[in-house]
């Protein structure tokens, strides 16, 4: 018998931070004792910084500011208590104990990955302050998260961090954080000189360092060459409808500094967010970042005019977003579905919100039942909310949800009947999805087609035909509608590669 | 639950007050055969005592315990049986008592004790005195935690348990669920009860050998810091 472990298990049983009840010590730093705990609210692990009291209001403070950040490759902060901070809850090992069993590309990857994930902190103003291996976990799917935002034991100023991984005395800030990312790359192996000017360039840097073939390595240098000077060649480098949101939401901005309680621009901007996300979704780029904009622009309205139907619909809205994407990364999204519901409950008198509540629903089932859980509750809850089906969009979202409770022809006459009155991209796409479901991957792509006729530039059915044609062995088919749904969302790719590199194979 | 405990507690011992009850004796003899290993490891840590010296420590010092039958000395002052035990230790050690012979074997089983004291040889007396005292608790409140549960037909969560808490390599939620058809929450929700119960069971244990009104809480984590 273990004794230390059977301790480890008994001590402080049912102690509770805040609402959280621990459930075992994980690992003690600098700053305090870090644990598995768990959240009886909504029902999921978390974890758990237990700070030391001399250091609890800073670390707090600096917390506070780390929780704002929303990115599939850092861990979020649920929660900053009076003496804890509860974060996501992250099965794994840290990129220290796993950095020397993985190949030097793999390394290269999760520093690249990191170096992304530092480039939008600091755009959002949040400095780490202490990168080291042991600050990366890599999650059971092999995903890398950033941990400890702003968490290195030492006040602002004073000297922080690891030794190693430490900046030169007179690099502070986000240089100390570049500084150290250089080193990270250089530790996981990356040769010629890493740029030290942001984290954006370390992240391009080593991206085109794992571009490159790895036979090709010898002839690396002259392409590098080519690809600086065709990097510094001017061009235009921003899509001009970002353009012209980036300006309009800029505007909002000065215009809200001046008078924070206007609604009508909270919502103006809130709206600019969410269409960035729609567009950028689409396009590779990250919407965490605006969705987490537009929820807090809705917030403050909401602080106005309190319980506003329309307010908390919108809201409800980017929230059952966010979860449809995180589901789509495999990122928990309990959270923002039961949040979504709140919202959407509240609003129930408003058009679409008994929708969009049945949507987030479904949503948590379709999550649940990934995880080989039982999503029959949610998704008669669901199916409650899209009754009576009167509208196309309440019956394709009902013949979406029977094709995942395999009730295949009562879902094909739902979206039989919806298409008759509207041309839905989605629509034809889902119907595909239902035919493929129910082993019909020809009948399955000709409804994929219809919604690639109706909208070249959709890239869920070019995706989801690529899947058919590969269960069906069309090889080649199926590669070249890949590689068009990779083309049109390039952020598709740790999804669609495999599939991609299947088809070619087999080709 | 409590049935099943042996129906022996040091306050009871203490409330006796008669040594020469006919109970006294066999309240005193059943404590110590419940906690001896700890005076074998504490004599086991005196520097240069071997393994069968001290074997023959460990019975002359309950022999000569439950033969003398000297707890008229004690006082509720005295406190804990473990503090009882400990003081007697040290005063039987210094004296010339430890000369006695041994009458009648106790017949412990110092080959498992010795075993576990091998893991770790290179603690004080102290330390190894209460390190050990503390696992004999802990063990006793294991066993009778898994009986109960598998008493209740609960072999799964006896199992569970065990291998999440005993283990050297202890299990982790996603394979003690996929292993046994549950959820991970599930496996989470077992073990907080065991948890619990555990703690409960330890808590009337511990109660056996404090007096009234001392803290269980406290004595509690004296066990779990060592």
């Amino acid at each position: 018998m273990n004794v230390d472990r059977l301790k480890d298990f008994l001590r402080e049983p049912g102690r509770r931070l805040g609402r959280f009840e621990i459930v075992r010590e994980v690992g003690r730093g600098g700053m305090g004792v870090v644990y598995e705990a768990y959240d009886p609210d909504l029902r999921r692990a978390v974890a758990i910084k237990e700070l030391r009291r001399a250091d609890a209001d800073r670390l707090r403070r600096e917390a506070a500011a780390a929780a704002k950040l929303r990115h599939p490759n850092i861990v979020t902060v649920h929660e900053v208590g009076p003496d804890f901070i509860a974060m996501e809850f992250v099965a794994g090992r840290t990129f220290a104990e796993a950095m020397a069993s993985m190949p030097r590309r793999r390394r290269l990857e999760v520093v690249e990955t990191v170096a992304r994930a530092v480039a939008y902190a600091h755009g959002e103003g949040v400095v780490h302050r202490d990168l080291k291996p042991g600050n990366i976990l890599i999650d059971a799917g092999g995903r890398a998260l950033l941990t400890d935002f702003g968490l290195a034991g030492a006040p602002e100023g004073s000297i922080a961090g690891t030794p190693g991984y430490m900046a030169p005395a007179g690099l502070s800030g986000p240089a100390a954080d570049v500084w150290a990312l250089g080193v990270l790359a250089r530790e996981a192996g990356a040769r010629g000189s890493v740029p030290s000017g942001s984290a954006a360039e370390v992240a391009a840097f080593l991206r085109r360092r794992l571009s490159l073939p790895r036979r090709l390595a010898g002839a690396a240098l002259a392409l590098a060459a080519a690809a600086a000077v065709w990097a510094l060649w001017p061009r235009p480098t921003l899509d001009p409808k970002l353009q012209e949101w980036r300006e309009r939401e800029e505007d909002l901005t000065r215009r809200l500094d001046r008078e924070p309680d206007r609604v009508e621009w909270l919502i103006d901007r809130a709206d600019i967010r969410r269409d960035r996300t729609d567009y950028g979704r689409n396009r590779g780029t990250n919407p965490l970042p605006d969705y987490a904009g537009a929820e807090s622009d809705l917030t403050r309205a909401l602080g106005v005019r309190p319980g506003s139907p329309e307010l908390l619909f919108r809201r409800g809205l980017i929230r059952t977003q966010r979860a449809v994407y995180k589901i789509k990364y495999g990122i928990d999204p309990l959270t923002d579905c039961a949040s979504a519901e709140e919202d959407l409950t509240k609003a129930i008198e408003w058009h679409g919100a008994r929708t969009w509540r049945g949507n987030v629903r479904f949503q948590r089932g379709v999550w649940r039942m990934s995880l080989g859980g039982d999503p029959a509750a949610d998704f008669e809850a669901a199916e409650a909310d899209f009754t009576p089906p009167d509208t196309p969009e309440r019956l394709m979202r009902r013949g979406r949800l029977r094709s995942y409770q395999k009730r295949f022809d009562e879902a094909e006459r739902d979206f039989d009947e919806c298409l008759r009155r509207s041309n839905s991209v989605w629509g034809w796409t889902w119907r595909g999805n239902a035919r493929l479901a129910a082993g019909d991957a020809a009948g399955a792509e000709q409804h994929y087609a219809r919604a690639i006729a109706a909208d070249r530039e959709f890239t869920e059915a070019w995706e989801q035909r690529g899947r058919a044609r590969l269960g069906r062995g069309d090889f080649a088919g199926a590669a070249s509608d890949l590689e068009e749904a990779l083309r049109l969302n390039p952020s598709l790719e740790p999804l669609l590669s495999p599939l991609l590199q299947e088809s070619r194979r087999s080709r | 639950m409590s049935h099943d405990f042996p129906e022996t507690h040091w306050s009871q011992l203490l409330e006796l007050r008669d040594p020469a009850h006919p109970r006294y004796a066999e309240h005193l003899e059943l404590l110590a055969r419940r906690y001896w290993t700890p005076v074998y490891h504490y004599a086991r840590a005196l520097r240069k005592v071997s393994a069968a010296d001290a074997e023959d420590l460990t019975q002359q010092f309950f022999t000569m315990l439950l033969a003398r039958r000297d707890l008229e000395k004690l006082s509720p002052e005295r406190g804990s049986f473990r503090g009882f035990l400990k003081i007697s230790l040290k005063h039987f050690l210094a004296s010339a008592d430890r000369a006695a012979a041994v009458r009648a074997p106790l017949g412990f089983p110092f080959r498992e004790a010795e075993a576990e004291w091998q893991a770790h040889p290179d603690r004080t007396p102290e330390e190894a005195f209460d390190r050990e005292w503390g696992r004999t608790v802990l063990l006793e409140a294991t066993a009778r935690l898994r009986r109960e549960l598998e008493a209740a037909g609960r072999a799964a969560h006896a199992d569970i348990f065990r291998r999440y808490c005993l283990e050297d390599e202890g299990a982790s939620y996603a394979g003690l669920a996929r292993e046994h058809g549950l959820r991970e929450d599930d496996v989470r929700n077992i073990l907080r009860v065991a948890r619990q119960r555990l703690r409960e069971i330890l808590s009337d244990l511990l109660r056996d050998y404090l007096l009234p009104g001392q803290d269980v809480e406290e004595e509690l984590r004296f066990i779990l810091s060592k």
